[in-house]
């Protein structure tokens, strides 16, 4: 983690007494008058302990205000992952002992529980007083964390310095893709990088037969024993390998459910980042070119691109996704610009009309959709009878939406993790080599 | 257990005070009162109130200023507010590490000490001339002020008062 002297010298705040010293000079003074007045030496017994307190206080005060360091930058985490936050307090003379407080986002996990670690100072031995706090993200997002209080007492606690309180810094917490894999090959492969065997003979790796040699053909291609025993000159043909294009329409105009993070229920969001996640993994491992869509309350485009680093900016940009419904964003879905042979897999919990019909129009211009109903299993916040009630409803009016885009030939598959699409990607890749009609 | 010691040292003043004072019936609601505001609000006046009042109910039970027991309240009165120091010095619900913990039972029993010493040199001079009853608060400043110079002088020297 990046540490860098908080601005102008990282000296802020300052030095002042607190209710602790008042009382011990309060009580102190008071009583020792009282035993004058009243001659009484039982009062100058109970005054002694905070007379010793006072007087400690005094000749231990720190007269430096401590430089205060913490973090500038915070780490990209998965969902998941821990960072140590940490904080440097200058151990000053008369520093007793220093404290933070670090403030908990909704989804994060503190180590201790509470935030809180308290840290002696060891004098002039170290230059400073560290305190750290383990941070656990359990949730995907863009969050601001990291706000914290820090103050540091003397002795006795009878001087405060602070609190100062450190400004939030952005996170970004990487999805964590859910389990994913698919053994079918991925229809429509029109690149010339991948792992797909092409429809069509040309350079590749794997084997597809040995033929006579034409006029264009590799020197390095032929096959000298079958030519020798045929006394003309044959060579390997082979398969070209190819790559395919996947769109990934991530549905992010509704989030239903309740989001418990990482480790409890899922909310239909959740489900929908983590599965474009684990599909775009799948894919850009296999050497296919994956791009990305979101559409919420804003249209977030990547283009289609392959590889590891375009893998970390799919899941950056699915990082950033946020809910919201905006009518105008369909308008520019139905101009996304997608290659005839793009295969469209739309991730969706398929409640809202927007994402029925941009599948729809997606498919009535003859691209390959596969929608990926991401609709949790259990939802959470369900506890009310009346919402259980309009909640069947619902689920009613939506498996009629779904048959009906089944019945315009786009399959609806729900996700189930690994193998999910399967079935639907074999389909798709037979449906591809017979003619079909298409509006443009 | 740090929250609840302020509030059970300043509730055992009056089973002292019934010991080896006069319990009046204004004392119990009193000290009951100045325990409830020290662990309702420890960083605050309340722990001040608190102790004054059991500084009153002392002075107005009367046990006489050879009892021994001004040396059980007087620490009773220093555990409260020690501990109302300490807690304030963290957040709620911060863990204190074992040196602070060792640190601050350190300085308090060099606090005992000297209260215990003050408590035995008052005894010394009930038996002086009345005149001389004056020497018990003298002797309590003059020995103050030589622990503040022996700690100023540490202070001086680089050094921490309790180094672990």
């Amino acid at each position: 983690m990046p540490d860098r002297e908080a601005p102008p010298d990282g000296r802020e705040g300052r030095w002042v007494s607190t209710q602790a010293y008042l009382r011990a000079a309060v009580l102190g003074i008071s009583l020792l008058v009282a035993a004058l007045l009243f001659r009484d030496p039982g009062l100058t017994v109970l005054a002694t302990p905070f007379l010793v307190v006072t007087a400690w206080s005094l000749v231990t005060q720190p007269r430096t205000v401590p430089a205060l360091r913490h973090p500038q930058s915070l780490p990209v985490l998965r969902e998941g992952e821990a960072m140590l936050w940490r904080v440097e307090v200058e151990a000053v003379a008369g520093l007793d002992q220093a404290a933070v407080l670090l403030e908990r986002d909704e989804y994060q996990q503190l180590r201790p529980p509470g935030g809180a670690r308290t840290a002696p100072s060891y004098g002039d031995d170290r230059s400073s007083v560290t305190m750290s706090v383990e941070a656990r993200s359990t949730r995907w997002g863009v969050q601001r964390v990291g706000r914290a209080l820090v103050s540091a007492t003397s002795s006795w606690g009878a001087f405060r310095w602070g609190t100062v309180e450190i400004p939030g810094l952005v996170q970004t917490t990487l999805p964590l893709p859910a389990v994913f894999d698919a053994t079918a090959p991925t229809p429509h492969p029109i690149g010339l990088v991948g792992l797909n065997r092409a429809a069509r003979r040309g350079e590749g790796s794997e084997f597809a037969t040995i033929r006579p040699f034409m006029a264009g053909d590799r020197l390095r291609r032929i096959h000298w024993p079958v030519s020798l025993r045929s006394q003309t000159l044959h060579v390997v043909s082979t398969w070209a390998d190819q790559d395919a294009e996947v769109m990934l329409l991530v549905d992010a105009s509704t989030d239903l459910g309740t989001s418990e993070g990482i480790d409890g229920f899922a909310s239909s969001l959740d489900v929908t980042v983590r599965a474009a996640g684990a599909v775009a993994e799948h894919f850009l491992r296999h050497g296919e070119r994956v791009g990305l869509c979101v559409f919420g309350p804003d249209l977030l485009r990547l283009a289609p691109a392959a590889g590891r680093n375009h893998l970390r900016k799919v899941l950056t940009r699915l990082a950033g996704t946020k809910v919201g419904n905006r009518d105008a964003a369909e308008g520019k879905l139905l101009r996304l610009r997608l290659g005839a042979n793009t295969t469209v897999v739309m991730l969706s919990a398929c409640s809202s009309q927007l994402a029925l019909r941009q599948a729809a129009t997606l498919s009535a211009r003859g691209l390959s959709v596969i929608v990926v109903d991401t609709l949790p299993q259990h939802l959470g916040g369900m506890s009310d009878p009346a919402i259980t009630v309009a909640w069947r409803i619902r689920r009613l009016e939506r498996d009629a939406d779904l048959r009906a885009l089944n019945r315009r030939g786009i399959p609806v598959v729900a996700w189930r993790g690994p193998g999910s699409l399967d079935l639907v990607l074999r389909d798709l890749g037979r449906r591809s080599s017979a003619p079909t009609m298409a509006r443009r | 257990m740090l929250a609840l010691l302020p509030t059970v040292a300043v509730i055992s003043v009056l089973p002292v005070v019934v010991v080896a004072g006069r319990l009046q019936v204004w004392m119990v609601p009193a000290v009951v009162l100045a325990a409830a505001s020290s662990y309702a609000r420890p960083d605050s006046a309340g722990g001040l109130v608190a102790l004054g009042v059991v500084a009153l109910v002392w002075l107005a039970a009367r046990p006489g200023g050879g009892s021994a027991w001004t040396l059980v309240v007087a620490l009773l009165m220093f555990t409260a507010h020690a501990c109302l120091s300490l807690q304030s010095t963290a957040p709620p619900g911060a863990a204190f590490d074992p040196v602070v913990k060792v640190r601050w039972l350190a300085r308090s029993a060099v606090v005992t000490g000297l209260t215990a010493a003050i408590y035995v040199a008052a005894l010394g001079f009930r038996h002086l001339p009345h005149t001389s009853t004056q020497l018990a608060p003298a002797l309590s400043l003059a020995l103050i002020a030589g622990v503040a110079l022996l700690l100023r002088r540490e202070a001086l020297g680089g050094r921490t008062p309790e180094k672990p």
